[in-house]
């Protein structure tokens, strides 16, 4: 028994170890050649480039006349992604389509259209949509894996720390139920994450690579964290011995915070040392509040007046818990929403509103079981067990809800993510390099009028670098236009200058002049094109 | 008549040889052999922008060493220690740090002219007929600094650059002695 809680501590903690690097959700920032371009000859490398790092999952090239290229060769670089082109693409019309994914687990696609030549029709924009059926089972599997949690993981919590006794076969029987469900669930949704990262179909679950490709992702960290968390449960509730219960439900409910902050969009949002600790706190906070529910309902059924104790117990720590949980959601929710708008204009922003409204209704449940049912319970002629029972059934079909719409998030970036997204599209944009430093000049809009531009600067090998000063020369020699010098100052990601105004569409001649030091300056120049 | 024109003639000569020199901080001696000790003289021409010199801070580059600043009255002195890039023989002596900075802390007004002075020896990693440069940071009242930092790319000369580096031609060693 020792042994097997050492070796879970130190998986825990090799799990812990290993996940430092997550990073934010993974939008296209630039692509070379760039979306919608002409070029005079075939290029021997399309360059995209991301605001993260990512790994490539499939990629196809389709040609002007049809054909479509697989297995290309991609050499990802940090957020870099190189891929290879066949020498011989005809003149016309490609279309490439890629899918990566990022260090927060979620897969992205899109497509960059460039032509040879001249602008042609073309065979079609292949698809890589993952299918409905997928998509549910992935909801289904996830929800599954959240119950096992939060009310399995949890409710083995509270029979070690809230109730004096071990647990009665009639409350121990439905929680280790829910731990088993958890654990399929947690399997399962390792290979569906993987159908969903290459999107094929839910046929192919069959086969090895989509598990192997789920393990890849960050969310293998978090099964593997769920995994440990509904071991210990189990082996928690089973145990004579009040302390290794104690021990067990304790460290089990420590890796469900683990696991969950392994993971997902709000894990990988910036800044990190906020997100992970918010979503571990939010999760501990959940499974302590959620798990107590199902042996609460059928403790205070078999006897009202014994469990009095208990409920008291358990209601004080929820005191904790849903200040903490709340106040971790609410961080949560700030870094991920960022403006009013998003929550009604994005399906994120929808799905949180929703959310809100049922967790204010289960607030409320909790508050008038707190205030008045919990007191009714000492009075012996009362009918006050029945009703907390029933308050605490209403209490669970609510988090049954709740836990179904968060499965949903699953699907829906959240608006931080598409912000750059979207920016990206409309702006233009160059990357300048030395071998030593690299910097990447974007114009928004990238079209004539007033302009905005920021410089993002790092070492030739990606690596970030903190110049003393940057400065950005404008000029376009061919309209008369001399250099336009305007001093960065250093904004939130990078450098930004505003105020710019640029006349003319066409192409303009950039120089980034970097101070690395007080006596290093680099200069590096190149041309970016403004749309008409 | 003649000689007044003449005479005009070489100012002018003279002026156009000298006038870049006036206004970038430059070394006075442009070109110095390898293996021997160089005496620099850093002639600072003006401050920045019409503010007077407070400092002046001259970076070392690799492969010279045994830099020693010659005092100044007026002004205080000072020298950042740190290792090289590699050890350096000098004169049989493994050398493996020194100064690498320079710094000089007093007042030149903008109207004036001051030179700044120190010895250092050129040692015979450096390669003949490669340029050397000196980057020198001049700071001055107000928050200002120009910086004679830039260093000239591949194909390009000091010519290009608003505010290019003092540098000096590397001339080949002398016969051994």
């Amino acid at each position: 028994m020792k042994r097997a809680i050492l070796l879970m501590l130190w998986l825990t903690l090799a799990i812990l170890g290993g996940g430092g690097s997550a990073l934010a959700h993974a939008a296209l920032v630039e692509a070379h050649p760039a979306d919608g371009m002409v070029v005079e000859q075939v290029p021997a490398t399309v360059r995209l480039r991301f605001n993260e790092p990512v790994s490539p999952l499939t990629i196809s090239l389709t040609d002007a006349q049809g054909r479509t290229h697989g297995g290309l060769a991609a050499a990802s670089r940090s957020e870099m992604l190189d891929i290879a082109m066949p020498p011989d693409l005809p003149r016309g019309t490609q279309i490439l389509s890629y899918r990566v994914i990022s260090g927060d687990g979620h897969p992205i696609s899109g497509t960059v259209i460039f032509s040879v030549g001249t602008p042609s029709g073309s065979g079609g924009v292949p698809g890589a949509e993952v299918s409905p059926a997928a998509r549910g089972a992935l909801w289904l599997a996830r929800v599954a894996l959240y119950l096992g949690l939060f009310a399995g993981v949890g409710g083995v919590f509270f029979t070690a720390w809230v109730v004096p006794s071990p647990p009665s076969s009639k409350v121990a029987r439905p929680l280790s139920g829910l731990l088993a469900l958890g654990a399929v669930a947690a399997v399962l949704s390792l290979g569906l994450q993987g159908l969903d990262a290459l999107g094929q179909p839910l046929s192919a679950l069959g086969t090895a690579a989509p598990w192997a490709a789920g393990w890849r992702t960050s969310f293998g960290l978090t099964v593997a964290a769920a995994m440990v968390a509904l071991l210990m449960a189990r082996m928690g509730l089973h145990d004579r011995g009040e302390r290794w219960r104690r021990a067990c439900g304790l460290l089990a409910l420590a890796c469900v915070g683990l696991s969950l902050a392994m993971s997902g969009h709000a894990s990988a949002a910036a800044p990190q040392w906020l997100t992970r600790p918010a979503v571990f706190l939010h999760a501990v906070g959940v499974a302590y509040w959620i798990g107590a529910l199902i042996p609460l309902a059928l403790m205070v059924r078999r006897a009202p007046a014994q469990a009095l104790p208990a409920v008291r117990r358990f209601s004080n720590g929820a005191l904790v818990a849903v200040a903490a949980l709340t106040l971790a959601g609410l961080v949560l929710a700030a870094v991920q929403v960022e403006s009013l708008a998003n929550l009604t204009g994005t399906a994120y922003g929808q799905v949180l509103v929703a959310k809100t409204f049922l967790v204010v209704a289960l607030l409320g449940l909790a508050a008038l079981n707190r205030l008045w049912l919990t007191p009714a319970l000492g009075n012996p002629n009362g009918s006050g067990g029945r009703r907390l029972v029933r308050s605490v059934v209403a209490e669970i079909v609510l988090s049954l809800a709740i836990l179904g719409l968060v499965g949903l998030w699953r699907f829906t970036p959240p608006p931080r993510a598409l912000e750059p997204a979207a920016e990206a599209a409309a702006a233009a944009s160059v990357h300048l390099h030395t071998p030593n430093l690299m910097a990447q000049v974007t114009l928004s809009p990238g079209r004539p009028g007033a302009v905005r531009a920021r410089i993002v600067v790092a070492s030739g090998r990606a690596a970030p670098v903190d110049p003393k000063e940057v400065t950005l020369v404008l000029s376009k020699p061919d309209a008369g236009i001399g250099p336009v010098e305007r001093q960065a100052r250093r904004a939130e990601r990078g450098w930004e200058v505003d105020g710019l105004v640029l006349p003319v569409a066409g192409p303009w001649q950039v120089k980034v002049e970097i101070l690395v030091n007080d006596f290093e300056k680099a200069s590096l120049e190149g041309s970016v094109t403004l749309r008409p | 008549m003649t000689t007044t024109l003449l005479r005009g003639a070489l100012a002018a000569a003279l002026l156009a040889l000298v006038g870049p020199a006036l206004a970038h901080t430059t070394l006075e001696a442009q070109q110095a052999p390898v293996a021997s000790t160089y005496k620099a003289v850093l002639r600072v021409g003006h401050g920045c922008e019409g503010a007077p010199t407070l400092k002046l801070r001259v970076r070392i580059p690799d492969g010279v060493v045994s830099v020693k600043p010659m005092p100044k009255p007026g002004w205080e002195m000072e020298t950042v220690k740190a290792p090289y890039d590699r050890t350096y023989d000098y004169y049989g002596t493994a050398m493996a740090e020194g100064v690498r900075e320079i710094v000089w802390t007093g007042k030149l007004p903008d109207e004036h002219y001051d030179e700044f002075v120190f010895r250092a020896y050129l040692t015979d990693s450096l390669k003949p007929d490669a340029m050397l440069y000196f980057p020198v940071v001049q700071e001055c009242g107000g928050g200002k600094a120009d910086r004679w930092i830039e260093i000239p790319a591949e194909g390009k000369s000091a010519d290009d650059y608003k505010y290019p580096a003092p540098g000096l031609k590397l001339l080949p060693a002398k016969a051994t002695h």
